[in-house]
């Protein structure tokens, strides 16, 4: 009993295998046109740090409030980034969103990227902080903002 | 008369009977089959799409080169535009990769994957076969309790449910990934050798249940584990090493002579193939063959020279064959090849930039490159200078004599490094017990992302009883001092054991704390001899003897609460990928402590068999835990798994630190997966 229902099952695989791969899917169409309302609610300022890694990690990353956008009318599948850029130590931290059928507030966080503590020679550093909306394919800024980020260790 | 005996002497054997015998041959029996689909179903769960360290261009790349028919690659389509990813060497005008060991087997693959993406989506047929594991382990377990029938059927319901799931939310998978898939599919296969070797070795020597246990354990509570998916060497280095304490094992107990000869070959075979992957760590395997075997062999008369000879010749072969092609010298390995810089292929690519992260978001690459691999080591003893046979004269025969001169000497500096280095503390803790952040690495490799070889397996903890017990035997003034020739099978493969990690110790100890690490990477075999070790401690044996329920309850146990327990930390603290991962550190050694403790007090008294089960339970299970969030929240590069339903899960936690925000990786198609 136990072969045969390998084999069924194998017979499914394959089954759905080719149905799934290029002999089985036949070209539909897709929506061209994106679209997507984004309204900038809150987004964080001074309270920008660089904070020292617990346990013992040593390395620094940013930490910050949520940032909160408002999203409407969205059609296809734009892409949200944000954003927060500290040049003077060639770190970015970027995190996407991609707003395909989904509307309302969205809370973002930066990706959580480290920087070496001997990169740090200051105790605050210029930043900015940007929301960017990508609808096909092109990208534009929602809101950019330069503020100070203090370091915590 | 074995069917390898009646096909020598040139008798029919029927395909029934030879399918069972390589069957026999590669699993052992049922259990062992089982235990290869427990390893595919446990590496499957975290089995992600990503190039996780440079080098890993560098195999997709001899990939396609070998596709299409030329050792060197011509066209790098991974990686930088120039094709200059570490494990790129230069010969003339000529680019070359490394391992071609793992990769020609991979480069099989990735054709018979080729052709199968033409008509079928290779995704869903892999999903499809990772899903009939459920089936095949449902039919084990239900066997066990005489419920086989039961447990097929659970299997195939449980199988086809989930099947089910990931048709409806697989995405169509990109022919970027093909050569990626087939060289983890070659090191998870690799994985599933050791663990069923494991087993067949560890059931020799006392047990099945112990096997099973240790076959287990290599997986779900080893670093082994990790690195199942993740291809580099270190997965067949280890395979190599099981197989080589195996067939050693198997020559000592051997009933006749021929199996026992047989054997014994059979393990001069294994060093010459791992040098086809990797010829210092194949180098330091023979050594340690050699130095063990020779002195405790009941006989070494020529005829059994001669066999371990021609085995270790034949075995040889594809390594001596390999390097005359790439570098015209049979015993100059590519890894010992000037590195390439990046200026031959340069514009010659057509596509290649930026494909790096391209599949998917904030790629979240685990700390910088995979650098220099460390081992400068050219093959010791009896590769080096073993042969010119090329034929180009005078000057080809002084390159070959200085290229072994030097690697000699490198391979002498080194290991008088490492050894002269196991005398510094510091060092010391932060390679075995704990590594943390390391401040004498470069500013952009010094991402605390590194265990320690105690924190990658706790396991280790219970380690501290050899001492105690070898002070109790001393007490006690047992002695068994016989002639290493009378020295019972397992004592041999002690001293292999014990052999190898010296050497290992040598060709890598200097190097470390390194970057890049993850888990002590270039001591990787040191996790497998280090499950054997633990085997061998008799109040583990009586652990998992007398209380095997309160090992896989505490077990179980251990993920069922540390998951959600790790999971919250990371989402409540926020932590980062370094937190994550020290936070994780803390906590190992602190089982690591506990099983330690438990192993210094049980090898005092005797006693203590549920507390044993219970710390080892815990000891594995915090590694499953690790391999389980690492593999789906901490670690996925770009997002991608070949699981469609990983993916699913990944994109829950691996972003359940940013509260309240929602993943990154988000379309549509999911939208009914919303909770």
């Amino acid at each position: 009993m136990s072969r045969s229902l390998v084999l069924l099952f194998l017979v499914c695989i394959v089954g759905s295998a080719i149905a799934v791969g290029p002999l089985g899917t036949d070209a539909t169409r897709t929506s061209a046109a994106e679209h997507a309302d984004v309204t900038v609610e809150s987004i964080p300022e001074d309270d920008i740090t660089l904070e020292r890694g617990k346990f013992g990690s040593g390395r620094y990353h940013i930490d910050a409030p949520p940032a909160v956008v408002r999203v409407e009318n969205v059609t296809g599948t734009p892409i949200l980034r944000y954003v927060i850029d500290i040049p003077g130590e060639w770190l970015t931290a970027s995190s996407r969103y991609g707003l395909g059928g989904r509307e309302g507030r969205i809370s973002m966080r930066p990706s959580p990227v480290t920087v070496s503590p001997h990169a740090i020679d200051q105790e605050r550093y210029e930043a900015i902080v940007s929301v960017w909306v990508r609808t096909g394919t092109h990208e534009r800024d929602i809101v950019q903002r330069r503020v100070t980020v203090e370091v915590e260790s | 008369m074995s069917v390898l005996d009646r096909l020598l002497a040139g008798e029919r054997v029927d395909v029934e009977e030879l399918r069972a015998a390589v069957s026999r041959t590669v699993f052992g029996d049922r259990v062992g089959l089982t235990l290869a689909l427990v390893t595919f179903f446990w590496v499957g769960l975290t089995w992600r799409l990503g190039f996780a360290s440079n080098d890993q261009y560098t195999f997709a790349n001899t990939i396609l080169a070998i596709a299409d028919g030329q050792l060197h690659i011509t066209q790098p389509r991974y990686g930088p535009p120039s094709g200059a990813t570490p494990g790129t060497y230069v010969v003339g005008d000529r680019v070359y990769g490394r391992n071609y060991g793992v990769v020609l087997p991979s480069a099989i693959l990735y054709v018979v994957f080729r052709v199968i993406a033409l008509i079928a989506d290779v995704r869903v047929l892999l999903t499809g076969l990772w899903s009939l594991t459920l089936v095949g382990i449902g039919g084990a377990v239900g066997g066990r309790f005489d419920r086989g029938r039961e447990g097929v059927v659970v299997g195939s319901l449980l199988a086809g449910l989930f099947f089910l799931l990931s048709v409806l939310v697989a995405d169509p998978l990109s022919s970027r990934w093909l050569p990626l898939i087939a060289l983890q599919l070659t090191t998870a296969s690799a994985t599933a050798v050791v663990v069923v070797v494991c087993y067949r070795f560890v059931t020799r020597c006392y047990d099945r249940r112990l096997g099973v246990a240790a076959g287990v354990a290599v997986v779900v509570a080893t670093p082994i584990g990790f690195w199942a998916t993740l291809p580099k060497r270190h997965s067949v280095t280890v395979m190599f090493v099981i197989c080589a304490m195996y067939t050693l094992y198997r020559s000592r107990a051997a009933r006749t002579p021929t199996s026992a000869r047989r054997f014994r070959s059979l393990t001069y075979a294994w060093p010459a193939l791992l040098a086809w992957v990797h010829a210092p760590h194949g180098a330091i395997l023979l050594a340690a063959v050699g130095l063990v075997d020779l002195p405790t062999a009941r006989s070494n008369t020529r005829s059994d020279l001669l066999s371990i000879g021609a085995a270790f010749g034949v075995a040889l072969v594809p390594f001596l064959v390999t390097n005359t092609l790439i570098s015209g010298n049979p015993v100059l390995p590519p890894r010992f090849l000037p590195d390439y810089t990046g200026d031959i292929l340069s514009g010659s690519a057509e596509t290649a930039g930026g494909s790096a992260g391209a599949a998917g978001g904030s790629a979240e690459t685990a700390g910088g490159s995979a650098g220099a691999d460390g081992g400068s080591a050219e093959t010791g003893g009896g590769v080096v200078g073993s042969g010119s046979t090329g034929s180009s004269g005078i000057w080809r025969v002084v390159s070959v004599f200085l290229d072994g001169n030097l690697a000699v000497f490198r391979i002498f500096s080194q290991f008088v490094s490492s050894y002269a280095a196991l005398t510094e503390p510091e060092r010391l803790f932060r390679v075995f017990v704990h590594t943390g952040y390391v401040p004498r690495l470069r500013p952009n490799q010094d991402a605390a992302i590194n265990l320690s070889v105690l924190a990658s397996m706790p396991l280790l903890g219970a380690l501290v009883a050899y001492p105690v017990l070898a002070g109790r035997r001393l007490i006690e003034r047992e002695r068994s001092l016989s002639s290493p020739r009378q020295w019972s099978p397992i004592r041999v493969v002690d001293a292999f054991s014990a052999v190898y990690v010296v050497l290992l110790l040598g060709l890598y100890f200097s190097s470390l704390p390194n970057h890049h690490m993850l888990t002590t990477r270039y001591l990787h075999p040191l996790y497998l001899i280090g499950i054997f070790w633990i085997v061998r401690l008799p109040i583990v044996r009586q652990s998992v003897a007398t209380a095997s329920r309160t090992l896989t309850t505490s077990y179980g146990g251990a993920i069922f609460v540390l998951v959600p327990a790790f999971l919250s930390a990371i989402a409540v603290g926020r932590l980062v990928l370094d937190e994550s991962i020290q936070l994780y550190a803390l906590f190992a050694l602190f089982v690591a402590t506990g099983a330690g403790l438990w192993a210094i007090v049980s090898s005092l008294t005797d006693g203590h068999r549920n507390t044993g089960s219970i710390a080892l339970g815990v000891a594995a299970g915090t590694v499953s835990v690790y391999l389980l969030v690492a593999g789906l929240a901490l670690f996925p590069e770009t997002g991608e798994f070949l699981l469609p339903v990983a993916r699913i899960v990944s994109e829950r936690i691996h972003y359940a630190r940013l509260i309240g925000s929602t993943p990154p990786f988000w379309d549509a198609s999911q939208l009914f997966f919303v909770w």
